[in-house]
């Protein structure tokens, strides 16, 4: 029964992850940069959410396209200036702009809305609801499908139309696009701006259960990063399925005590928020050693 | 005489500081295929990139159907009615067969189906394997999936490299058939080949480039012998002969 | 005086006499604290520069060896009263343990997954200070970390532990500058540039990648002992992600590989803050865009700009020629003629399902100029690539002068004696030719990091090795090009320049991949004569060309690959003549019946 209660938990926060996941690596892909910020506009998304929320006292839900908005209007602004003045320089430096910016979003956030923990509305309305003996609270159910609802808008826009094929195309082979017609810095500018936005959501769905403080970038950075990795280096699958065992993970860890009773009292301290993302950073390096190609990744799926 | 639909004008390209094209000059006619022969190195591969713009040349001029390309970008070239087949074929490796051929099909998303259904004809191996993502093929099908790329979007002009790699002698004859058909179109094609018997199976003209230069230029037909063009290039007096 | 003399005489005494006067003015004790942190944050920098300036790695990690540092000294010093000569060499090993440890997995991984690898092991160390908080208080931390003394006596806080801490800066000024000057340095620059250019002068760049990575945790615990010290306490702040950000910031604004640039960028990024206070977490969004504008306009840092400024004024450095000196020659006992000097037999190597080389074998002898040429894709690069070790083979062996080196690393296999030259050229296109030549004379003069020699004996090789250069491009006839910039020079020149940097590897074979490559035809003429010209001493050469004119002239014999075999073998005339190799040039045929 807490086993059950605590996947769902698991799964709402996998869901958020996901989008912040699917993000970066859809800018990797794109550009093979490293966002850096990627984890601050997760932030950002809470934070443009909050400040919505004072003019305009609503659901997150109704809050949802705004801020799809906002945060996508975000990322093509970041694309010019953290990414195009550097698109031949090395890699590395984007990276270190994209560090940049993060730091500028992160003291923004702080001068406008202070350190202090933030909460948005619920989606919907507070609460739980009894599902079959369980008690969920609607707000999980509500983050599981507006996520599972972007993701699968994702996939289709993708997948189903032009401008996904354009997309794609882009991110595989950008010279080559551009050799089929493809208006390539279009397309980036665009990959970035959809990168942000669902980045933004991620931060919306976050903030009601778990709040939001102007320096919780670099934690989404390193889950998003951590998923990825674990996932298969630029695969989108990977990533999701990467982000939703990373939370599923850190809602359970801790939780291990109560789950598994034979364990002895003395250990239960071991079990903590903390000590999970200890851990969490340790598989990290596992797999770095291990496995350099993820769960998911194969060597073969390179380029032809 | 028919107007130019591409015309290079003393292409120099360096690779930083390396000459990788010396002062070419090549000419191509509605209707006509001209078949870029020479070593690797030779810079074939160059000068088609220097068309569609994915190298800047340091001189020379680039005219398309009467529009100087030099200051559009690549996209920008493509649309003008290029079709681009490259060295390495490049396919989009996480996209399938039909996928591929999609996204290089710029008009009505309508329209698309004739195209595709003119290119499985084809290559029915294509029609077949429509749905298997492009990291699956083989050599020859994903060539023949980088010159299917090449034909769909219904260019004027169409740039293939190394088009015979990994297509097998029957298939190759096949391909070279139609590619003979659609010039008769009126469409022009300009394609690099290291396979001289390929070259002179299906061009109308020749041009001999050896260490980034034009050594040798002409009709198919008045290369006397194949052994000659090899020999050139492997002894390779300079500027050789003007043929026909 | 020349102007030139007087300004770049004057600038370090300048620049001194500003540091030293500047505590003397601001002399509040809190300015002295800020400015004490000036000197505790140059330490760090000049140990990121180590690894992101010189080896060109980005590591995150800086920030994490300061607060385990600061945390060794906070909890060895607070809770157990240990004093100044102990917790300090302690504080200096714990990262450096870290490191060690870390270096294994982290340090083979491509850029951005060593970036994030980096970042992962610092959010550890944040956890684990927070959490353990019998060992380290926690979120609050320790207070009452003692001041920097021994046996009862403590530096008083003010100028004593102020000059104190510069005069440690100094001395790391002083090492970090020792260590990475002259041919250490090219060599880490050579890296930075091409990874393959410094395997191919025998560096083994894991190694100097591992090296840099431990002094740049060292001198984080340097840093980080000391920073405890200044403040008396120790909380998890000094493992916080803005620590690495600053540490970052003020490395690319100051400069990354120049020790003036650790204390500009120090400086700058302490006191500047400080001056704007009143501006609060204002200051951080400057902090933020002054890195950003700094990546897109200036990367090479301020020190950089100055250097373009001071070039602008005319202030170049004016070069002396040295006198050249001749290589040592070959030890004689190794000439024995039974043995070929390369032997190359049954080589096979696959990629995927096909066969790049398949059963390859033939021989070089001394003094030999032996041509390998085919058609595209018939395995010749690959068969350099396995010979010089850059690639593993499948099958069969090579043998250099009897002894097999077939399975060594490149590195080994440049110090036996095999030296090459790329298709396509890689140089450090912003040190002068002289130096280009020189930091491949490192491996054999022994100049190499870690292995040190007395302070005195510094500049000697350096100046022995630049001297050897010198007799190097005098060969090849390009001795007055001496002090280009090697960016400035048109392709022939680039050319004898890569081939004198190779020679300069003392080597007995030299293998040269499409040398003529990009040449004009009177280039390809003197190249061909220089080639020539260097089969003096025994030197062989394997000439891979698809020039096969420009082959004719040079070679003695030719060797043919199609499709990874080996087609023909012998001289020249004969082999081009062969009909084999005239129809692998042509091409397969496709059935008749073509219209």
């Amino acid at each position: 029964m807490l086993t059950l209660q605590l996947l769902v938990n698991g799964i709402a926060l996998g869901a958020a992850y996901a989008l912040c996941a699917l993000g970066f690596v859809l800018v990797l892909n794109a550009t093979g940069a490293v966002n850096f910020a990627q984890g601050d506009m997760v932030m950002a998304g809470g934070f443009v959410a909050i400040a919505l929320v004072s003019l305009w006292p609503v659901p997150g839900l109704v809050l949802l396209p705004a801020v799809v908005l906002i945060t996508g209007l975000l990322g093509l602004v970041f694309s010019a200036i953290g990414y195009f003045p550097l698109k031949s320089r090395p890699p590395v430096s984007v990276f270190i702009s994209t560090i940049a910016l993060g730091v500028i979003f992160q003291n923004v956030a702080m001068v406008t809305f202070g350190p202090e923990p933030r909460a948005t509305p619920p989606l919907l309305v507070a609460g739980n609801v009894d599902v079959g003996g369980l008690t969920v609270s609607i707000q999980a159910i509500a983050v599981i499908l507006i996520a599972a609802l972007l993701v699968g808008g994702q996939h289709v826009l993708l997948m189903r139309t032009r401008l996904g094929q354009s997309l794609r195309a882009t991110a595989q082979d950008r010279e080559m696009a551009a050799a089929l017609g493809i208006r390539v810095n279009l397309m980036i500018a665009l990959t970035f701006a959809l990168s942000t936005a669902l980045a933004g959501v991620a931060g919306l769905l976050l903030a009601n259960t778990y709040f939001v403080t102007p320096t919780d970038g670099t934690n989404y950075i390193l889950k998003a990063y951590i998923a990825a990795t674990i996932g298969g280096w630029g695969r989108l699958h990977g990533a999701i399925a990467g982000a939703m065992l990373i939370a599923v993970f850190e809602v359970m860890f801790p939780a291990l005590p109560l789950l598994i009773p034979v364990l002895p009292v003395a250990v239960h301290g071991m079990f903590s928020q903390t000590s999970a993302s200890i851990v969490l950073y340790l598989a990290l390096l596992a797999v770095l050693f291990l496995r350099p190609q993820g769960l998911f990744g194969e060597i073969a799926q390179r380029r032809a | 005489m028919t107007v130019p639909l591409l015309h290079l004008d003393g292409i120099t390209v360096h690779y930083g500081r390396m000459l990788a094209l010396c002062d070419v000059s090549v000419t191509v006619r509605p209707g006509e295929i001209v078949a870029l022969v020479g070593n690797n190195g030779a810079g074939k591969s160059t000068l088609l990139k220097a068309v569609i713009g994915l190298v800047r040349p340091s001189a020379g001029r680039i005219m398309f159907s009467g529009t100087s390309l030099d200051e559009l970008d690549t996209a920008t070239r493509i649309r003008q009615g290029i079709g681009y087949s490259p060295e390495g074929r490049r396919i989009f490796p996480g996209m399938t067969v039909r996928e591929n051929l999609e996204v290089a099909w710029r008009g009505e998303r309508a329209a698309a189906r004739i195209r595709l259904a003119e290119v499985y004809q084809l290559f029915p191996a294509l029609e077949v394997n429509a749905d298997v993502p492009g990291w699956q093929l083989s050599g020859g099908q994903q060539q023949m999936l980088a010159i299917g790329r090449a034909l769909v979007s219904g260019s004027r002009l169409i740039l293939l490299d190394e088009p015979s790699l990994g297509l097998a002698p029957a298939l190759t004859r096949d391909v070279f058939a139609r590619i003979r058909n659609i010039a008769s179109t009126g469409r022009a094609v300009l394609m690099a080949d290291q396979n001289i018997a390929t070259a002179l199976a299906v061009a109308h003209r020749i041009c001999v480039l050896r260490a980034g230069r034009l050594v040798a230029e002409g009709p198919a037909r008045s290369f006397r012998g194949r052994e000659e063009i090899a020999a050139a290039l492997l002894t390779g007096e300079p500027n050789a002969a003007r043929l026909g | 005086m020349s102007r030139r003399a007087l300004i770049s005489g004057l600038m370090p005494f300048a620049g001194l006499a500003c540091l030293v006067a500047w505590p003397l003015v601001f002399n509040s004790p809190y300015d002295l604290r800020v400015f004490t942190l000036v000197g505790i944050y140059s330490i760090l920098v000049l140990g990121y520069q180590f690894i992101f300036g010189h080896a060109g790695a980005l590591a995150l990690t800086q920030g994490a060896f300061f607060g385990i540092a600061a945390y060794v000294t906070g909890i060895l010093g607070a809770k157990f009263g240990w004093s100044f000569p102990v917790t300090f060499p302690l504080s200096i090993v714990a990262p450096v343990l870290v490191a060690v440890v870390v270096a294994i997995p982290v340090l083979r991984l491509e850029s951005h997954y060593f970036a994030l690898a980096t970042l992962g092991i610092a959010q550890v160390a944040l956890l684990i200070a927070i959490k353990w908080e019998s060992v380290t208080g926690g979120a609050n931390g320790l207070a009452g970390v003692p001041g920097i003394g021994a046996f009862g006596l403590v530096l008083p806080r003010g100028y004593p532990t102020l000059a104190f801490v510069w005069g440690i800066a100094g001395v790391c000024a002083l090492v970090a500058w020792w260590l990475m000057r002259s041919l250490r340095g090219r060599a880490f620059q050579l890296m930075r540039t091409s990874e393959l250019a410094a395997m191919s002068i025998g560096l083994d760049t894991a190694r100097l990648r591992f090296l840099a990575f431990l002094l740049s945790a060292a001198f984080a615990g340097i840093a980080g002992a000391l920073h405890a010290h200044t403040l008396r306490v120790v909380s998890p702040e000094v493992l916080e992600f803005h620590v690495m950000v600053t540490c970052l910031t003020m490395a690319v604004i100051g400069g990354r590989t120049r020790v003036v640039g650790a204390f500009l960028g120090a400086f700058l990024l302490v006191q500047l803050p400080e001056w704007f206070r009143f501006l609060e977490h204002y200051y951080l969004i400057a902090y933020g865009g002054a890195l950003l504008a700094m990546i897109i306009v200036a990367p090479d840092g301020l020190v950089g700009l100055l250097d373009r400024i001071g070039a602008r004024l005319g202030l170049r450095p004016r070069h002396t020629l040295p006198a050249p000196v001749p290589l040592p020659s070959a030890a004689p006992e190794d000439v024995t003629a039974e043995v070929p000097l390369l032997s190359v037999n049954g080589l096979t190597k696959r990629f995927g399902g096909v066969a790049a080389l398949e059963d390859v074998s033939f021989q070089v002898d001394r003094g030999e100029i032996v041509g390998l040429i085919g058609p595209n894709g018939s395995g010749k690069t690959t068969l350099v690539n396995i010979v010089t070790g850059l690639t593993p083979a499948d099958a069969g062996e090579v043998r250099l002068m009897g002894q097999d080196i077939t399975h060594d690393p490149a590195f080994r296999i440049v110090q036996r004696g095999v030296a090459r030259t790329f298709q396509l050229i890689e140089l450090v296109d912003d040190m002068t030719c002289l130096e280009n030549v020189a930091v491949a004379r490192l491996t054999k003069l022994g100049a190499g990091f870690g292995r040190s020699r007395s302070p005195t004996e510094v500049d000697a090789p350096f100046g022995l090795a630049k001297r050897q250069a010198a007799h190097l491009l005098e060969r090849l006839g390009m001795l007055e090009a001496a002090f280009e910039p090697a960016g400035n020079l048109a392709q022939g020149l680039r050319r004898r320049l890569e081939i004198a940097r190779a020679l300069a590897l003392e080597p007995r074979l030299l293998l040269l991949d499409e040398p003529a490559a990009g040449l004009n035809e009177i280039e390809q003429q003197d190249l061909a004569i220089r080639l020539k010209g260097l089969r003096t001493s025994g030197l062989a050469l394997v000439v891979i060309e698809h020039n096969v004119p420009f082959l004719m002239a040079i070679a003695d014999r030719l060797v043919c690959l199609n499709a990874g075999r080996v087609i023909a073998v012998g001289k020249p005339s004969d082999v081009r003549a062969d009909p084999n190799v005239v129809a692998a040039y042509f091409g397969a045929q496709p059935a008749d019946g073509l219209p």
